[in-house]
């Protein structure tokens, strides 16, 4: 095969899939709105209520090295020990707000509804923008 | 019985090459098609690298799956092939690129291979690239001589 023949074909594929893309984008509905999901919340709204656990959903060492005061480490890995802890500082009617690492993290979420799943605590939420968006004191 | 085992080899290696390529096609088609049904989830997955934000990651999100469709769709046909994959292994090194830079970062993402829906962490994903490259190499390496055995025709 020729460059030149394959330099043509290799630009008709990625002009065309430019063309799929800018239609795909143009007829695609606008992204979801994650606050349709009644268990995201954002900082400002989870500061504004009356008593709050944070719970640091990212890994052990990012924890460590630095994180939001008062906030508890609880993640995957140390599930069991970690909820122990929780538990016993949590007083009934107290919300429980998990962060991870960034807007794309997802383990937030996933660990907010083991709580609700496992745990049966109604009032968990996930912080939307998670650690990327938390002021650093 | 040296033409008879020279046969069995060619055998094998068309074969290898076969096998290669559809898994190749096919691993591509998939991760293409679940990031289409989702392109906003992949959007935020490409975010969490921190690497590009805002209109950019958008715009790699609906531009890079369909691109990933389309080339692996290209590598059926012969004519096609070597131009899908001189646009497919640059796309895996500079994926591979990202992810390394995320790993020495030690940030906590999904990687977003798949999309938003199945969630593959970023170590495994850096393993498995490699094998993808080294598939990559070895179709190239077969489609430089035309004339081997090992470069057949799956769609003619």
């Amino acid at each position: 095969m020729h460059a030149i023949d394959l330099i043509r074909r290799s630009s008709f594929l990625l002009l065309t899939s430019l063309l799929c893309a800018g239609v795909h984008f143009a007829v695609l509905p606008g992204p979801p709105d994650v606050f349709e999901d009644p268990h995201a919340i954002d900082f400002n709204e989870a500061q504004g209520m009356d008593s709050v656990i944070w719970v640091d959903a990212r890994p052990e060492h990012q924890f460590l090295e630095r994180s939001y005061p008062g906030a508890i480490s609880l993640n995957e890995d140390n599930w069991a020990s970690a909820v122990e802890n929780l538990l016993l500082d949590w007083q009934p009617g107290q919300a429980i707000v998990i962060f991870c690492d960034s807007r794309a993290c997802g383990a937030s979420q996933v660990l907010a509804e083991r709580m609700r799943e496992e745990l049966g605590l109604e009032e968990v939420y996930w912080l939307v923008g998670g650690w990327e968006e938390m002021p650093r004191r | 019985m040296g033409g008879n085992a020279a046969q069995m080899i060619a055998r094998w290696k068309t074969g290898f090459y076969v096998a290669v390529l559809l898994g190749v096609a096919a691993l591509f088609l998939y991760t293409g098609l679940s990031k289409l049904l989702d392109p906003y989830a992949f959007a935020q997955s490409i975010e969490g690298y921190r690497l590009v934000s805002g209109a950019p990651a958008l715009a790699a999100a609906f531009f890079i799956p369909w691109l990933e469709c389309l080339a692996a769709f290209a590598l059926f046909w012969p004519r096609w092939r070597k131009a899908a994959i001189l646009l497919l292994a640059p796309l895996l090194i500079l994926f591979q690129l990202a992810l390394m830079s995320a790993y020495f970062r030690g940030l906590d993402i999904d990687c977003g291979c798949f999309g938003g829906d199945a969630s593959s962490g970023v170590g495994l994903a850096l393993f498995r690239n490699c094998f993808l490259l080294a598939a990559f190499y070895f179709l190239y390496a077969c489609q430089r001589y035309p004339t081997d055995e090992a470069s057949p025709r799956i769609f003619s």
